[in-house]
């Protein structure tokens, strides 16, 4: 504790770099996944953690990073209300927000489309948060493990939903 | 997206990607303005430092540390896909999702023996059974009560690849491994 982050590089870019452009951006992934922005704060967190002491072994820190931000935020709900992953790798206490900022307030609009996103069939939902967030088809099918194909099908499903949930009628709308 | 679709299909994509890409712009300008980099990275220090003396004490160093990693990280993956199981089965009830929770017990009890290296050969494997037995068991009752498989179900939720029986099979084997002798004679019995 004490010593600032050291600045090795992974894929040839420094942990520095990449929490500072890529923090909010997980943060906004996982509420877009329906986690409440306490526990995407504290899941990024965690995920951030884990990956500085690897940060020399992780080939591609941005997919790795969405991957275990995402587990994070799943072991926070798995142990919500009873602590079910024992202490081993003595995550802190999800309940406690990080103080990494202010709690943000959404307006009615972002917030009727992050609920939106967040509504949808699991494998849409990541599909589209995830082609939201940057990744390619290529990209989402390898962190998926599936094919491009069923990527784009779940994108397409996905968009449909999202276009009659947020009242978007795509026949007639001009 | 696809050039051959008709107008009024494409100028919706427009409508929808333009709401779309509004509010998550918005979102992650809220989101950056109120970031304070600095104390994130604190926090990130904060967290090493607590970590670290539990790792030292619930992980042992040496060769055989990175496959108890392993083991842990398994069963993490696992016991996460179970408990969204269990989460989808409260939600539309079907049979078998007791035996989901039965397995997911089993995972914690099995990781925490792991973790702290009080966890014999035999409990470690009769553990690893009954986790397999389970979830055959609830993927028995889904295939034959309602004509769906673990799987399919699992397949919904974001982050599932693969199968579940396979990843039951890896885990068997990464335990198996752990005591298995190998140069420092790593054994997870502590010692006394």
């Amino acid at each position: 504790m004490g010593e600032p982050p050291r600045c090795r590089p992974a894929a040839g870019v420094s942990f520095e770099e990449v929490y500072r452009a890529e923090r909010s951006r997980l943060v906004r992934y996982l509420m877009s996944m329906g986690a409440g922005q306490h526990q995407a704060d504290d899941a990024v967190q965690a995920a951030f953690a884990i990956a500085y002491d690897r940060w020399d072994s992780i080939r591609q820190p941005r997919a790795w990073l969405y991957k275990v931000a995402l587990r994070e935020s799943y072991r926070a709900d798995a142990s919500h209300g009873r602590r079910e992953i024992p202490a081993g790798d003595a995550l802190p206490d999800p309940a406690a927000a990080p103080d990494t900022g202010d709690l943000v307030v959404l307006n009615e609009e972002e917030e009727r489309v992050r609920a939106a996103l967040a509504a949808l069939p699991g494998r849409q939902r990541q599909v589209m948060v995830l082609a939201i967030a940057g990744f390619t088809t290529a990209e989402i099918a390898a962190e998926l493990g599936c094919d491009p194909a069923a990527v784009r099908q779940n994108q397409v499903r996905a968009r449909d939903n999202l276009a009659r949930r947020l009242g978007i009628d795509r026949r007639t709308h001009r | 997206m696809n050039r051959h679709q008709p107008d009024d299909q494409r100028h919706g994509d427009i409508a929808l990607d333009h709401v779309i890409n509004a509010a998550m712009s918005g979102i992650l300008a809220k989101l950056e303005e109120a970031f304070d980099p600095e104390a994130g990275l604190a926090d990130i220090r904060a967290r090493r430092a607590v970590a670290a003396p539990a790792a030292v004490a619930h992980r042992p160093s040496g060769a055989g540390s990175s496959r108890l990693e392993q083991a842990c990280d398994q069963i993490d993956l696992l016991t996460a896909w179970l408990a969204n199981l269990i989460s989808s089965g409260q939600q539309e009830p079907f049979a078998g999702s007791s035996f989901l929770e039965l397995a997911r017990d089993n995972l914690v009890q099995l990781r925490a023996g792991l973790a702290a290296r009080t966890m014999a050969r035999p409990e470690a494997q009769r553990l690893t059974t009954d986790v397999h037995d389970q979830v055959a068991r609830a993927d028995q009752i889904l295939r034959s009560q309602h004509a769906t498989t673990l799987d399919r179900i699992a397949s919904d939720e974001p982050g599932h690849t693969g199968s579940l029986a396979d990843h039951v099979e890896a885990l068997r084997q990464l335990v198996t491994r752990l005591y298995e002798p190998d140069g420092d004679n790593l054994s997870l019995q502590p010692a006394r």
